[in-house]
């Protein structure tokens, strides 16, 4: 097979998150993706894949293939999003942060912002654990078990001052060595380039972070790529292999 | 005043032998370090509850006259490995970080 464009948006949240808008359930985001032209989506909850299934089902025959994932929150308050290829393995990283996440009991209200949905949007049931809350896991520990688990790990939206690894962590650790970073909507990659360089010649990448339908595709990443799964987009980050990444 | 004053005044636990005859200018509390490299300067002592080796880092660039990990936080192992690569005095304690601002503003330390 030939290398060849694949339009992306890596970093998807759905009504599992309880700061996503409702209309975010399965087949409204695959409708967006495909109106948006994606090829390729992640989806990306708080400390949760719940929704992941889901989605991975309302996008069959769309040709829009989806990574179940999930954005780590760490004990240094750091977001980190953890793709995978497979719902099962996206699961097992489930098992661990939940594991890690702090025992405090949950509102009414909190929980209710938390619904868990099937393929077609339908309600199932609420999500009880906290997961909009920061684990007690270290960016190393969870670099460790995506690792682990084949998966790929990518700073989300490395510039935002609270929840992002420069503004809170100053500048890009020495360690883990992360493979690309994610850059927020405000700041391009040239700029991230300047004001990072210790970013040095690691890919850069753009996503949406979308909360809301209206946002999948705003920002995207192309990625020069065989296959749409987690070794491809590596091997992009790498520039391995004539892959590669560029924007849209 | 000195910072080995003030490491004796609220009993700080050293996690590594570096010059603690330092003068501390002034004292600042923040766990965002983009903060931290926005407001602080050469001399001051910093406390915090974030216990990542970019704490360090941080503490480098700026030269700050050395950092507090509050509430009986552990750093990491590669932070406290950096501080002695660097000698950057790093202590810890049992006090929340609440108190030892408190404390460091009653024995004269100015905000930075």
């Amino acid at each position: 097979m030939a290398v060849r464009a694949y339009t992306a948006d890596l970093h998807i949240h759905t009504v599992l998150s309880g700061c996503a808008e409702v209309e975010m359930i399965p087949p409204l985001i695959v409708e967006a993706a495909q109106v948006a032209g994606l090829d390729l989506i992640a989806i990306t909850d708080h400390n949760s894949c719940e929704n992941a299934q889901a989605v991975v089902e309302a996008a069959r025959g769309s040709g829009i293939k989806v990574l179940a994932g999930m954005e780590v929150q760490t004990v240094e308050n750091v977001h980190l999003l953890c793709l995978f290829d497979s719902v099962d393995r996206a699961e097992l990283m489930e098992e661990l942060v939940y594991s890690c996440l702090p025992d405090l009991p949950m509102t009414s209200r909190m929980i209710e912002e938390q619904m868990v949905v099937d393929s077609e949007g339908e309600f199932v049931r609420f999500c009880e654990r906290p997961i909009s809350l920061p684990t007690s896991l270290g960016i190393g520990q969870v670099w460790d078990r995506v690792n682990e688990l084949g998966g790929i790990t990518i700073p989300s939206h490395i510039d935002r001052q609270g929840t992002g690894m420069c503004g809170v962590l100053g500048m890009i650790p020495e360690e883990p060595p992360f493979e690309a970073f994610e850059v927020s909507v405000a700041l391009s990659p040239e700029a991230a380039r300047l004001r990072y360089p210790t970013i040095g010649g690691r890919a850069i990448i753009r996503n949406s972070d979308a909360h809301w339908l209206s946002a999948i595709g705003q920002s995207r990443t192309v990625f020069h790529i065989e296959h749409r799964c987690v070794r491809e987009l590596a091997m992009a980050c790498r520039k391995e292999a004539g892959r590669s990444v560029s924007y849209a | 005043m000195l910072l080995e004053q003030i490491a004796n005044n609220l009993g700080l636990k050293p996690a590594n032998e570096a010059n603690s005859k330092v003068e501390v200018i002034a004292g600042y509390a923040s766990d965002l370090l983009s903060d931290v490299l926005a407001k602080c300067r050469s001399g001051v002592l910093w406390v915090t509850n974030q216990k990542h080796q970019n704490v360090i880092g941080v503490s480098v660039m700026l030269s700050l006259a050395g950092v507090i990990i509050a509430g009986g936080i552990a750093p990491d192992e590669n932070t406290i490995e950096k501080a002695v690569e660097e000698g950057v005095p790093l202590y810890t304690t049992e006090l929340s970080l609440y108190e030892v601002v408190g404390r460091l503003y009653e024995m004269g330390i100015p905000s930075c």
